[in-house]
Order: structure tokens, then C-alpha cells, then sequence
């Protein structure tokens, strides 16, 4: 059992070691490359944990072969557009101008049926309205609508809102995140005079405050556990 | 790039050293092959000591890298050959000639597969 416990922890820690290396694309967006890689990887990794037998090395080897692959191509792909389509493949415009484009979708063997689908999960139910309907190399499809359907923004009425800026976590569950303070350009004395203003005397007593360059709170004391 | 160079290194080292491993198993069962054919060929002539003490320099070999040889074979594969050497010695003792012929000809082909399986060969790869 000690083995088995052990073995899991070391290839948990080399996919999870590996799969950060690859980088933030890899949680969400799975080109085919790392789609392969994903699924190789889940299965490299139980065989070893479950079977005694086999050398751990028989998992780690070949785990550590496909990322390290997985990360060359990646840098080739990023260097060579015509590598990148041969392995990513190319976006695809399904619908152009509001006009579905048959061949395309029966080249990338959508129907029509998960076409409506997907246009409907982004709001859009009227084909005619469509634009651009593009079949990204992911999977997703992004859609561009008509200017004339497209949504109303403050840019458009000519009356553009203030920036906001992106508020730092200055009280994090009683910690002070003196960095964050330091980056507002905030001292401790501030701190101390907007929590006495909020009512509580000690950092310890906050569960989250956070500000922007704007001057904008948000307070949240810490509430009995309980 | 620096990631480029660190999964450069690991592919080379991993290389390098499926090589070097390939290399020393195929050494070390080459010397215990050519100790049981050895053996075998004193135990026909009726040399039944040169026959044990070949036989135990063999497993003497096999004992001295099993903690590497357990790392890097099949659990199976490495018991089968533990297996093997314990009865062929056993047969030794009691001298059964046929016996013993048979079963040093099995352990000959265990441990022979066992480098062959780690060549780079087309039938391996295949």
C-alpha cells in the first residue's frame, strides 16, 4: 500500500510539474497536440500507481518524453505559421455574412444542428444577423455579429465611462499584503485610520479589503465561525 | 527558450541513459549467458563442481544488480530469472542431467530476452 501511495504522489507531482510547464493554455484551450498529450498522460500515469509490478521508471519515461515533446512542438508551432496549421489546423469561417458556408462545414464535419447550437449558447438566434461565424482551432466558435445587431457600448453613444482600475487585496483573511499596499501607494497609517472608520481596530478582524487607485473599498468583516 | 533547453537536456539524458542501460544489461547477460552455456557443457562432460561454481558465479551477477534490475524490468521478468537460477542450482546438487539440461536451457532464453527486449530493433518497434 506504502508503494502504491508513494507512486501516486511522485506522478501526480511530475503531470502536475509537466502540465505547468506547458503553460496556462493547457487548463482551458486543447489544441490536438495537447489533447493527445492529456489523454496519454492520464493513462501513463494510472498503469504504474495500480500495477506493482511495472517499474515506476515504465510511467515517468514516457511522461516525461511526451511533455517535453509536446513543449519542443509547441515552440515550433509558435515560430512556423505553416507547422502551426499543419498542426493546430486553421480557423474555419462557417458562416460569412450571414450565409452558411456549406463546404467549409463539411470539411470540418459540423451540421447545422451543433452550428444553431453553438450560436445559441452565445446568445444569437437569427443566422442573418451573423457576420462571421469562426470555427477556432480549439473547437469554439466565435461569432461576429452585424454592426447594426451588435450591442449598444458607451463608445458608441459617445459618452465614455472613467476607466476603472483593478482593485488590489489589501486585507486578505486578517493578513495584511503589505505589497499590495505599497503598489496603491497606501501606508499604514491609512490602513489603520480606514479600519477604525469601518469600525474594527485590528487587521485580524477583516476578511477581506481591497482597494483601487480610484479610492474605491470593499470591506468584509470576519464573521463568527459557527 | 530556457524551457526549450531544460526539455533538450531531459530528452538527451533520458536517451543517454536508456542507452547506457541497454548497454549494460545486454553485458550482463551476455556473461551470464556465456557462465550457463558453460556450465551446461562441464555438466555433460560430467564436471559437476566447474558446473555449480559457473552457475553460481551467474547468479552472483544476476544478486549484485537487482536492485538496478528491478528498476528498470518488469517485476515478472526479473522473478522468472531468480526463479530460474534458484532450480537450476538445486538441479546441480541433486545432478539430474536431463532435468538440469532443460532447465538451463530455459533460463538461457529467459535471460536472453531480456536484452532482446530492449534493443532498438524493427520487430521490437513493431
Amino acid at each position: 500500500m506504502i508503494v502504491s501511495l508513494m507512486r501516486t504522489v511522485i506522478l501526480y507531482l511530475i503531470v502536475i510539474g509537466g502540465v505547468r510547464l506547458m503553460g496556462k493554455r493547457q487548463v482551458g484551450e486543447l489544441e490536438p497536440a495537447e489533447l493527445v498529450l492529456a489523454m496519454m498522460i492520464s493513462d501513463l500515469a494510472a498503469v504504474p500507481m495500480q500495477e506493482y509490478g511495472i517499474p515506476l521508471l515504465y510511467g515517468v519515461v514516457p511522461i516525461v518524453t511526451l511533455l517535453c515533446l509536446t513543449m519542443l512542438l509547441s515552440v515550433a508551432t509558435m515560430r512556423s505559421v505553416r507547422l502551426r496549421a499543419l498542426m493546430c489546423g486553421k480557423p474555419s469561417i462557417v458562416v460569412q455574412e450571414g450565409k452558411l458556408r456549406q463546404n467549409e462545414m463539411r470539411k470540418v464535419r459540423m451540421t447545422i444542428d451543433e452550428l444553431v447550437e453553438e450560436l445559441r449558447l452565445q446568445g444569437v438566434t437569427d443566422l442573418t444577423q451573423v457576420q462571421y461565424a469562426i470555427l477556432e482551432t480549439n473547437g469554439d466558435l466565435s461569432v461576429l455579429l452585424k454592426a447594426e445587431h451588435q450591442p449598444v457600448t458607451a463608445a458608441a453613444l459617445a459618452h465614455p465611462p472613467e476607466q476603472e482600475t483593478l482593485p488590489l487585496v489589501l486585507i486578505n483573511d486578517g493578513r495584511v499584503l503589505t505589497d499590495n499596499l505599497t503598489a496603491l501607494g497606501l501606508e499604514e497609517r491609512w490602513l489603520q485610520k480606514t479600519l477604525r472608520a469601518f469600525g474594527v481596530q485590528s487587521p485580524r478582524e477583516v476578511f477581506l479589503l481591497s482597494a483601487d487607485r480610484a479610492g474605491k473599498l470593499y470591506f468584509a468583516a470576519k464573521e463568527d465561525a459557527g | 527558450m530556457r524551457r526549450v533547453w531544460i526539455c533538450v537536456a531531459l530528452l538527451l539524458a533520458m536517451l543517454g541513459a536508456a542507452a547506457w542501460s541497454g548497454a549494460r544489461l545486454t553485458a550482463l547477460t551476455g556473461e551470464m549467458s556465456a557462465d550457463l552455456r558453460r556450465a551446461q557443457a562441464a555438466a555433460e562432460a560430467g564436471e559437476w563442481e566447474e558446473a555449480s561454481e559457473l552457475t553460481a558465479r551467474a547468479s552472483g551477477r544476476w544478486q549484485a544488480r537487482q536492485r538496478y534490475l528491478y528498476i528498470v524490468l518488469r517485476h515478472s521478468a526479473a522473478n522468472d530469472v531468480t526463479t530460474g537460477l534458484r532450480e537450476v542450482e538445486a538441479l546441480l546438487r541433486w545432478r539430474e542431467t536431463a532435468e538440469y539440461a532443460a532447465a538451463n536451457a530455459r533460463l538461457l532464453v529467459l535471460i536472453e530476452s531480456l536484452a532482446e527486449t530492449e534493443r532498438l530493433t524493427a520487430e521490437n518497434l513493431l
